[in-house]
Order: C-alpha cells, then sequence, then structure tokens
C-alpha cells in the first residue's frame, strides 16, 4: 500500500531513505512492517515456539510482499517480548522497547496522539508522548497482575464460551454490565463462575452478555488507575491486539469519558510501525556517520543504554 | 554447618568491582563464624535499622541485622502462616527462623535472642509468630519524630534494649560504654557516607552494587573491622582515575531491598548499564545520613539521632520522608527514579503517589516497579528499565542538543 | 445503611414473636448516629471527628465531641470510592477494600464539615498511610503514638505515661485546653456501665440467638464502643432489650438450630441469612469484648491501661494493633461458654492482620478438634457470592 493513503498526501516526515523493517514479537502474535520511501507493508503471523523462525518468517512474507531481497533492507529493529533473542549476521539490527516503538509507531499516522493506551497479551500501558516528536515523556505499566492484559480476556472468553473475537460484540449487547471484582483475576473467574450458574438458574438469557461486559468494565478499570499516573490528553489512541474488541474501547471510552481517535490503519501493527521508523533513524544515522554495512567482520554488540546516544550506530550484531 | 541452599540471588565476586572483594571475604567469614559459635558470646539479631549496635556492642554481645531474604522458597514457608497477604520480606523473616519447615537459615538459628521493634503492622505480625522460634524482646518505636514526648518514649525503650541486653551477656552496661560505641559508630557512618559520596562523580568508581555490598558489611562486621576495612576500601577507590563513561545516573527508592534481593539492581547495572548512584531505602544510603551526638546522655542521643535520620515511610509527618528523598535526588543529581515498592508493603505502596509527585516537582521522572522475591519476572523489568532509559537518554539528547537539524540529531 | 434497617428475620416454623421495641429503639437510634445525621450535626458547629470511638471515647466525649466510627465511609458507593481509590491516589491493587473505600469517600465528601481525623499509630498499617493521602485533601489527621503491649500483662511505665502524655495532647488538640480528667472519670463511669448492659443482653441473647438478628447484634457490638453519640439512651435501648430476653428465658426455643461462634465481623447482610437458612444461629460472637475500665485508677491512666490490656488480650482488633496470637483464647472460651459446636471466623479480604489470625486459629482449633470455616468478604454490599454462601452452609450442614 502507498503510504499516502494511510497518512495523506502531505510529506511524510518519517519517510527512510531505505527499505527498512520493523519486527514487533509478541507473546501471542508477532507483526511485521516494512517501509519504503513511497509504500508500507504489514504482516502478520502467530507467534511460533522459536522467535528467531517466526522473524525470519515475518521478513520473508514482507519482502514477498515487497518485491524486495534481503540485501535490499537497510535496517531492522526488533520489539517486543521476543526482540532479545534476535540475530541477524547480514543485516545491522537494533532493539527498542516495545514502550518507544508504540508510541512512534501512533504518533506517525496519528502526529496529534498524546496518550496511548496499549493492551497486549500479558502487559498493558499508558504511554504519555511528545506531540512533535513520538517520544515518551512518561509511562506506566501493570504490576505483575493479569488483570488488565489480554490474557484476562482469554480466561473470560474460555468461561463464558466464546471465542476472543466474539467477546467484545458480545460484551457490547450487555443491559446490565455485571459488578465484577477487578482486583485479582483468580477472584474475578470465582466470581464470573458463580454468575454463570445463577445466570442458568434464572435461566437469563441476557446473562452472559452482562457477565462479558462486567469482565470488560473490570478490566478497563485496570487500565484505568494506570491513566491517572500519564493524564488523559487528548488525542488517545488505543494500540495492542486488545484494540480490536469493541466491547474493551467501549469500555473505556465509558470510563476515561473521553472515546479514542480513530487511527487510520489497524493499530496492532503500531508497534512494528514504530520499529520500522526507528529503523530508518538509525539507517539515516548510519549513512550521515559513513558507518553503513556491508558484511564484514562483526564488532559485539554493545547494550542499547550504554551508548551515549540512542541512534549512534552500533555497528553489526554479532 | 554448611550454607543454606537456598536459590537465593547473591552477589558473586562477579558482580562487585574488584575493590570490593576483600570486602566480600571479610562478610562471609564473619557471617560462618557466626553461625560457628564456639566463641563463648551471645548473638543479638535485629530486623531493623532503627535498632541501635551501638547498644548491642557496649554489651560486648555478637550482633547482626536479620535482612537475608530473596528465595522463593524461604517465602513460601513463611506463608504457611500468614497466607498471601504480607510483603515477601516479613514472610521470609518467619520462613527462615521456622527449623520445622526445613529449609531454616542457619545464620537465623543462630540468634540467641531477636530484639523486634515494632516498625510496621506486618513485620509486627510476623514477629508474633516467629517469637515461637527465638525468644525475642518487642519494643516500641514512636513514629512522631517532631513530639519531644515521642523521643523521650523512644529514649525509654532503648534503655529496655540496653537492660535485656546486659541481662543477655550477663554483665552491666553502662552509659559510659554506650558513649564510646556512639563514637565509634559515628566514625564508621561517616565513612560510609563518604565511600558514598564518591558516585557522586561522572563516572562513579563504585557501583550499586558495590555500595550495596558496603551495607552489608556494616550490619554484619564488627566496628572496628568495618572500619578498618572501609578506611582501606576509601583509600584505594577516591585514587581511582576519572574515565569518560557517563552512565544514566539513577536513585532507588521504596522498600526494603533484602540482603539476597539483587536481580534488580543487576539488570540496571549489568545488563543496561546504567548506574545506582544513591539509595532512599534502608538497606542502602538512608540509615548513613544522620550522626548521633557524641556528648550528654546516650540514650536521649540515640533517641534523637535515630529519630532525626532520613525517616522511613512509616515515620510521621510523611513529608520529612519525601523531603529526605527529594534532597538526596538533588544532592546526587540524579537523572532518574526507580520507585520500587514491595508487593504488600503499606508504608511504600500506599504512599506511592506522594513519592512520585514529589520526584515529578523536582523534575526527576519516576519508573515504578511493584516487586517480590519471584524468579521468573526478570523480563517484565527489563522491558520497563530499558523503555525507562531510553527516556532518560533521550531527556538528556535534548538537553545537550543545539540544533534541531536531523543528522546533528543523531550524531552526537 | 437503610438496607440494614429493613431486614426482616427469617422464621422457618412460622412461629410468630411479637415485634420488639428494643430492636425498633436500637434502630431508631443507630439513624441518628448515621452519617448524614452526624453530618448535620458538624454542620450545625458540633464538634465531630472520624474516629476516637474505641478506647479513647471517654475522653472524646468528655471534650464535647462526637467521635464517628470509620464504617460509615464505605456504608455506600462504597466501588466509586474504591475507585477513586485506585485511580486519583494510585493505591495498588492488592490492598484491602476497607482503606481504599475509606480513602475515596473521603475525598469525595472533602467539603464537609466532619474535617478532623484521629487513628492510633498501633493500628492498621494501611490505614495509617492512607490517612497521610487524606491530608492532600485538607484533613487535619492526628496519629495518637505507636504504643503497644505485645504481651499479656507486659505493660511498661514508659509506655503508659506516653499514652497519657498523647492523651492530652489530644484534648489539647480537640478544645484548645487541657482535658477535664473528672469529666473524663464519669465518661469511663458511664462507658463501664454501657460495656456490663451490653453484656448482659449478649448473654441473654445467647440462650435465644436468633431473637436478635446478626445485624443488629453487631450494631450492640459498636454501640458499646461508641453509644451511638448518646450513651443514656442506648442504656435505655439496652434495658428494654434486657426486659423482652429475660421475658423469653423461661420459654423454650421452639426452633432448632446449631448453636455457632462467630469471630469477626461479618459486612454482608446475605451471610447472615444463609447462616440462619441453614439452621445455624449465633450463640456467640467474639467481635469486641466487655472488659471494663479500672475505675480505680486515674482517669487518662485508665484508658491506656485499657488499651494495653486489649493488645495483650487479643481484643478490639487490628485498630487498635491487638495481637493475632491470643484472639483464639477468646474465641474457645466463648466456645464452651455456649456450647457452640462450630466457628465461624470472618475477615476481609487482603487484611493481613486478619489472614494471620485466622491461620494460627485454624491450625489451633483442627488441633482441639473444634471445627472452623474461615470467610473473607470485602466491604461492599453486593451479595457474596453462591461459592461463598455454599460453603456455609455446608458448613452448618456438616455439624447437624
Amino acid at each position: 500500500m502507498r503510504i499516502e493513503e494511510i497518512v495523506g498526501p502531505d510529506p511524510w516526515p518519517h519517510t527512510p531513505r531505505a527499505p527498512v523493517v520493523g519486527l514487533d514479537i509478541g507473546s501471542r502474535g508477532s507483526k511485521g512492517v516494512l517501509l519504503t520511501p513511497d509504500s508500507i507493508f504489514t504482516v502478520f503471523v502467530p507467534t511460533g515456539l522459536y522467535m528467531q523462525e517466526t522473524a525470519d518468517e515475518l521478513l520473508g512474507l514482507l519482502l514477498h510482499e515487497a518485491h524486495l531481497k534481503r540485501r535490499d533492507i537497510g535496517f531492522i529493529v526488533g520489539t517486543g517480548y521476543g526482540r532479545i533473542s534476535l540475530a541477524y549476521k547480514d543485516l545491522p539490527y537494533q532493539v527498542v522497547t516495545e514502550i518507544t516503538c508504540h508510541a512512534m509507531g501512533a504518533h506517525a499516522v496519528l502526529p496529534t496522539a498524546r496518550t496511548i493506551i496499549d493492551i497486549g497479551g500479558q502487559d498493558s500501558k499508558a504511554i504519555r508522548i511528545d506531540r512533535a516528536s513520538g517520544k515518551v515523556v512518561e509511562f506506566v505499566m501493570n504490576d505483575k497482575c493479569a488483570a488488565g492484559t489480554g490474557r484476562f480476556l482469554e480466561k473470560a472468553a474460555v468461561l463464558l464460551d466464546l471465542r476472543l473475537d466474539e467477546l467484545g460484540e458480545v460484551a457490547l449487547q450487555a443491559d446490565a454490565p455485571a459488578a465484577v471484582s477487578s482486583q485479582c483475576v483468580v477472584f474475578a473467574e470465582s466470581e464470573m463462575i458463580s454468575l454463570r450458574a445463577r445466570g442458568e438458574r434464572h435461566q437469563d438469557g441476557a446473562a452472559r452478555s452482562n457477565i462479558a461486559a462486567g469482565i470488560h468494565f473490570a478490566s478497563a478499570r485496570r487500565v484505568k488507575s494506570l491513566l491517572a499516573r500519564v493524564g488523559t490528553e487528548p488525542d488517545l489512541v488505543f494500540t495492542g491486539g486488545v484494540a480490536n474488541n469493541a466491547g474493551m474501547r467501549h469500555a473505556l471510552e465509558t470510563l476515561i469519558g473521553a472515546r479514542f481517535t480513530d487511527a487510520p490503519m489497524d493499530m496492532i501493527y503500531a508497534g512494528a510501525l514504530g520499529a520500522a521508523v526507528h529503523a530508518g533513524r538509525h539507517y539515516a544515522a548510519a549513512v550521515a556517520a559513513g558507518t553503513l554495512r556491508r558484511p564484514r567482520a562483526v564488532p559485539r554488540r554493545r547494550p542499547v543504554a550504554a551508548s551515549a546516544d540512542r541512534y549512534a550506530p552500533a555497528g553489526l550484531q554479532a | 554447618m554448611s550454607a543454606p541452599t537456598l536459590s537465593e540471588h547473591q552477589p558473586t565476586d562477579e558482580s562487585l568491582s574488584p575493590d570490593l572483594r576483600e570486602l566480600h571475604a571479610l562478610i562471609e567469614a564473619e557471617r560462618a563464624a557466626f553461625v560457628e559459635g564456639g566463641d563463648g558470646r551471645k548473638r543479638a539479631g535485629y530486623f531493623c535499622a532503627y535498632t541501635p549496635p551501638e547498644i548491642l556492642d557496649a554489651a560486648g554481645l555478637r550482633h547482626a541485622r536479620l535482612f537475608r531474604a530473596g528465595s522463593p522458597e524461604t517465602v513460601s514457608n513463611g506463608e504457611r502462616y500468614t497466607q498471601s497477604v504480607f510483603c515477601d520480606f516479613s514472610k521470609s523473616c518467619i520462613g527462615a527462623f521456622d527449623r520445622a519447615a526445613g529449609a531454616a537459615d542457619p545464620f537465623y538459628l543462630a540468634v540467641d535472642r531477636l530484639y523486634a521493634f515494632h516498625t510496621c503492622a506486618s513485620m509486627k505480625r510476623a514477629v508474633e509468630v516467629i517469637e515461637r522460634f527465638v525468644p525475642t524482646v518487642l519494643l516500641n518505636l514512636p513514629r512522631l519524630r517532631g513530639e519531644a514526648a515521642s523521643r523521650a518514649y523512644l529514649a525509654a525503650e532503648l534503655r529496655t534494649l540496653r537492660d535485656d541486653a546486659a541481662a543477655l551477656a550477663g554483665r552491666a552496661v553502662t552509659d559510659d560504654d554506650v558513649s564510646e560505641q556512639i563514637l565509634l559508630y559515628n566514625s564508621i557512618r561517616r565513612l560510609v557516607r563518604k565511600l558514598s559520596e564518591l558516585r557522586q562523580r561522572a563516572d562513579p568508581p563504585l557501583t550499586g552494587l558495590d555500595f550495596l555490598e558496603i551495607v552489608r558489611g556494616f550490619y554484619y562486621l564488627p566496628p572496628q573491622v568495618a572500619l578498618e576495612a572501609y578506611t582501606k576500601l576509601y583509600r584505594r577507590c577516591a585514587q581511582r582515575h576519572q574515565g569518560k563513561a557517563r552512565p544514566a545516573r539513577l536513585l532507588i527508592a521504596g522498600s526494603i531491598m533484602a540482603d539476597g534481593d539483587r536481580r534488580l539492581v543487576e539488570l540496571v547495572e549489568r545488563q543496561a548499564g546504567a548506574r545506582i548512584v544513591a539509595e532512599d531505602h534502608c538497606t542502602g544510603l538512608r540509615p548513613f545520613r544522620h550522626e548521633i551526638a557524641e556528648a550528654g546522655d546516650p540514650f536521649v542521643a540515640l533517641a534523637n539521632g535515630y529519630l532525626d535520620q532520613a525517616p522511613c515511610a512509616r515515620m510521621k509527618p510523611l513529608g520529612d520522608s519525601l523531603d529526605a528523598a527529594a534532597t538526596l535526588a538533588r544532592e546526587y543529581e540524579v537523572e532518574g527514579v526507580l520507585y520500587v515498592y514491595l508487593k504488600f508493603c503499606a508504608c511504600y505502596g500506599v504512599s506511592k503517589l506522594a513519592f512520585v509527585e514529589r520526584f515529578r516537582e523536582e523534575g526527576v521522572p519516576v519508573l515504578e516497579l511493584s516487586s517480590d522475591y519471584s524468579v521468573s519476572d526478570v523480563g517484565q523489568f527489563a522491558t520497563r528499565v530499558e523503555a525507562f532509559l531510553e527516556v532518560l537518554q533521550d531527556r538528556r539528547a535534548e538537553r545537550r542538543q543545539a540544533a534541531p537539524a536531523l543528522a546533528q540529531e543523531y550524531r552526537q | 445503611m437503610n438496607q440494614v434497617l429493613a431486614v426482616k428475620t427469617r422464621r422457618r416454623n412460622g412461629a410468630k414473636r411479637p415485634p420488639s421495641h428494643g430492636l425498633a429503639a436500637l434502630d431508631a437510634l443507630a439513624e441518628t448516629y448515621s452519617y448524614d445525621a452526624l453530618q448535620r450535626v458538624a454542620a450545625a458547629g458540633k464538634s465531630v471527628i472520624w474516629g476516637g470511638w474505641s478506647w479513647e471515647s471517654p475522653l472524646i466525649y468528655a471534650c464535647d465531641t462526637t467521635p464517628v466510627s470509620f464504617e460509615h465511609l464505605w456504608y455506600d458507593d462504597s466501588r466509586r470510592s474504591a475507585a477513586i481509590a485506585e485511580d486519583y491516589f494510585q493505591v495498588p491493587g492488592e490492598f484491602c477494600s476497607m482503606i481504599k473505600a475509606m480513602i475515596g469517600r473521603l475525598h469525595t465528601d472533602r467539603n464537609n464539615a466532619v474535617k478532623r481525623i484521629l487513628h492510633f499509630g498501633s493500628g492498621c498499617e494501611p490505614m495509617s498511610a492512607v490517612l497521610e493521602l487524606a491530608k492532600r485533601d485538607g484533613y487535619d489527621v492526628q496519629t495518637l503514638e505507636t504504643v503497644s503491649a505485645f504481651r499479656p500483662e507486659e505493660k511498661r511505665a514508659a509506655g503508659v505515661a506516653m499514652l497519657v502524655s498523647e492523651l492530652r495532647r489530644i484534648a489539647r488538640w480537640l478544645t484548645g485546653r487541657e482535658v477535664d480528667e473528672d469529666r473524663v472519670a464519669r465518661e469511663i463511669r458511664r462507658k463501664n456501665r454501657v460495656l456490663a448492659k451490653v453484656e448482659h443482653v449478649l448473654n441473654l441473647r445467647a440462650r435465644h440467638p436468633l431473637t436478635i438478628p446478626g445485624a443488629q447484634t453487631k450494631r450492640l457490638f459498636l454501640g458499646s464502643m461508641h453509644g451511638f453519640g448518646d450513651a443514656e439512651r442506648f442504656i435505655e435501648v439496652l434495658d428494654t432489650l434486657a426486659e423482652e430476653l429475660t421475658a423469653l428465658d423461661g420459654v423454650a426455643e421452639t426452633t432448632a438450630y446449631i448453636p455457632l461462634v462467630l469471630a469477626g465481623s461479618v459486612g454482608n447482610q446475605r451471610l447472615f441469612e444463609a447462616i440462619e437458612e441453614a439452621g445455624g444461629g449465633i450463640a456467640g460472637w467474639i467481635y469486641h469484648g466487655s472488659h471494663p475500665y479500672d475505675e480505680s485508677l486515674p482517669p487518662l491512666e485508665s484508658l491506656a491501661h485499657y488499651v494495653l490490656d486489649a493488645q495483650g488480650r487479643g481484643d478490639l482488633g487490628e485498630a487498635v494493633g491487638a495481637s493475632v496470637a491470643y484472639r483464639r483464647v477468646l474465641v474457645e472460651e466463648e466456645v464452651r461458654k455456649t456450647g457452640a459446636r462450630g466457628v465461624i471466623s470472618s475477615s476481609i479480604i487482603g487484611c493481613p492482620y486478619a489472614s494471620l489470625m485466622q491461620q494460627l486459629e485454624r491450625d489451633h482449633f483442627k488441633q482441639v478438634g473444634i471445627p472452623l470455616i474461615a470467610l473473607e468478604t470485602d466491604v461492599h454490599r453486593e451479595p457474596p457470592t453462591e461459592e461463598q454462601i455454599t460453603r456455609v452452609k455446608a458448613f452448618i450442614e456438616m455439624l447437624s
């Protein structure tokens, strides 16, 4: 797809000088984005047992879509849960956390974005970004508890005998969302079972919707308390896999009292897109510094934070 | 007795700077001797940094702070009594003493008398179980730093401590004995402060891991041994040549960080390349920021000195703790704060907002981390810490850069 | 709050009982001590504070001040209050619903007339921490210094002196003047009368546990501490109840029930009902003891000794930092006294104090062969889960 179909006709400030790739290896699903000077390509595959294989699969699919060869790629940035297991001998590669990448990804397609909520498979985050640069100003993540993450919703779907992609729609049909504990997944689970039993006993057809809605609100409450730390300045953007769950969107919008701004593309790709944008910057810096790669003897990889400047060329990955 | 086979995280020789290895060996030898016995001296143990070792030494007791924790096994042994809603530290205190559970810590079992101040309500509750396992003296610790009556009360409780220590040691403990120890411990604290201040350099010769080891020394070594070791250490470290490295400067604030709970600091320093330059918690720099008056009634001096120290968040008013934390952040010119609180710690968990906002007023970003002694969450920590460091790097770059052009921006 | 007044006791065998004047009077009295009523009193210029309703209450009354029990803070709208605690105050999720509801409601009502809060430093740590946050909303929060007797009969003179000095300071905070010790002595004598009468009524009730339902029995316990702000009127209520129960004394209980001892407080009305539906009757209840103040001591010392003794005895709960190890002694005595067949031990989810105490009690009662079930609820008013109701009923069935 041409980039201007997503971001409009004006020149896009994140246009890379060469094709670059962002790979977001999540706990459940992996996303890849390839940016060229005028186009964008996206792919999704379920995360396999081996991160490298999944990453290679993503890369292969992207290259195929874009009709490019591996050696055409200027830079790759990896992010997400599986980022640190990846290695590329023949391509320049860096890791950046998914917090930074989600921020950049949302910013790249929605320059007015200020507050991002990202709910993934096992994490949820609230991020405040600098509107001008897309950089993270402040962020808060969930503590270790699973309430407020995708995993919580997965469990709920199983207990209610629904597919995960049905859960949100069923929740939207609720007329009286059940009060479900948001303190702990385990408590919530047992409450759900009780409610379900009660609904069956009273042959309450609306029970399942109400319970589903209750779960979404319980989950949303956990996420909302993160927001109190970073604020809810507009525009609000919802990223990550759970962003496609209409029930969750509704619950969050109700609790926050504001709407999410619609994004011009599926925000499940926010992380990978942000990674690709960072890849573009790394590439530009490497070109400017004259340290651009061709396959050669590989220096040791330096940890990201040790270099004084994040975009100083780090050389090839070992 | 052999060392416990608990799955704790202990700094190995590798994770400490070479200068610290001698101190580390001294501490381990001392700990072994504590367990070994055979020297005819009674052993006193205590949990809280408000317990004056000055009094214990004046009685000639061998003593140590009991703050060894970090193993999930010990936690679950303690949990048999408390169930889930206690912090992992308080659970570990129980688990370490419970012989019947089969994984008690020989170090804890070597204690003849436990002096337990009523600090937070959870620890007080834990002690009600622990006193079944070891002879325990419970003491009150006032909260109101600003009230004269509270200070007088603490002085009275400290005299009670002295009386019991004397009885345990089988000898009298005079006011002069205590005054002498006050002098000695003041000089030790001064040295620890000076060692910490080396971290004010842009390229600190000591890591956060190193400093935690120094603090370990304070709580395990006899004072004379500590004094000598620190003097030597300071001479060596102060002479270290300043390098060009400029690691990110962080303050860790929050709940107690047990001896054995190092995985976060290791992650921050050895994996992510940042540096902990100061600690606002009771097993780091905080207990060393005060001096006891060296004249007058030693118990009045101790009560005043300990209540004057940078306070634990259980003290009132909370504003005093917030001020102390902010002062520390300024003094050490930290770029970011890791606010690390144990899950279920009321003092630091419930008060979290107050601390975070105070740091924000100082212009210092904060990363909040809820922690416990499980071993499987390092990946989660890594993501958060790395993201935080990315934010700090951006801020640093913003402060330095002059021209907004893209190429210059990324070519520092 | 008013939901409680509307509850009717279940009559299993259709036996009709005449309406109780005593209970009606009790409910009416409680109404005057409702949060709204007290707000009006405060707005009219009278001194009203949060806290101070327990061991210190004679001092508070002697300072012409009405102490309000914290539980009013979670009677209404508790879920919304808890959400405020988590969002606005960033209280981490793992803490109990009680302290979250407290800080949330204090925040919501921050512009009302009750702006002073007293709490005891020896008590619940999360509550102590959360009240620090209340200062941000302009509340004047006083902490009574942390003094504890850790074991029965272990009180140090310095501790008593510290408490006495603190009580004087609190009196100055309330009135701007030194405390009137004679008035404190009078209030102590009056409270002792209340305590004696509450004990008498509870003993009578033990023989007919179905006559005073759970919620109203709980009221009696609370009233023993604070007298609903009007001790004389409460004494009248107690006298009426005593008469009514004495009249029943000769009459055999027609409804069979399984006698139980309840340890701790139950927040949820439905659980009381479940107990009775399953055939249980709460014959004995360990909640607040009726141990009197020592009138032979100077009044402030009397208050100090009272709380130190309670701590060592395991009485008066976490609000005073009572020992967890000793409450089971009180529970076991109550079991033997009432002939109860089992113990229901109740606590709030997320409470460290309660969870430890329950575990120790579980271990102990298993050893002495007395059946025990542990219940955990939150402070919200919604019905307990099916699971909890089933457990309670199954436990009672097991005892029949």
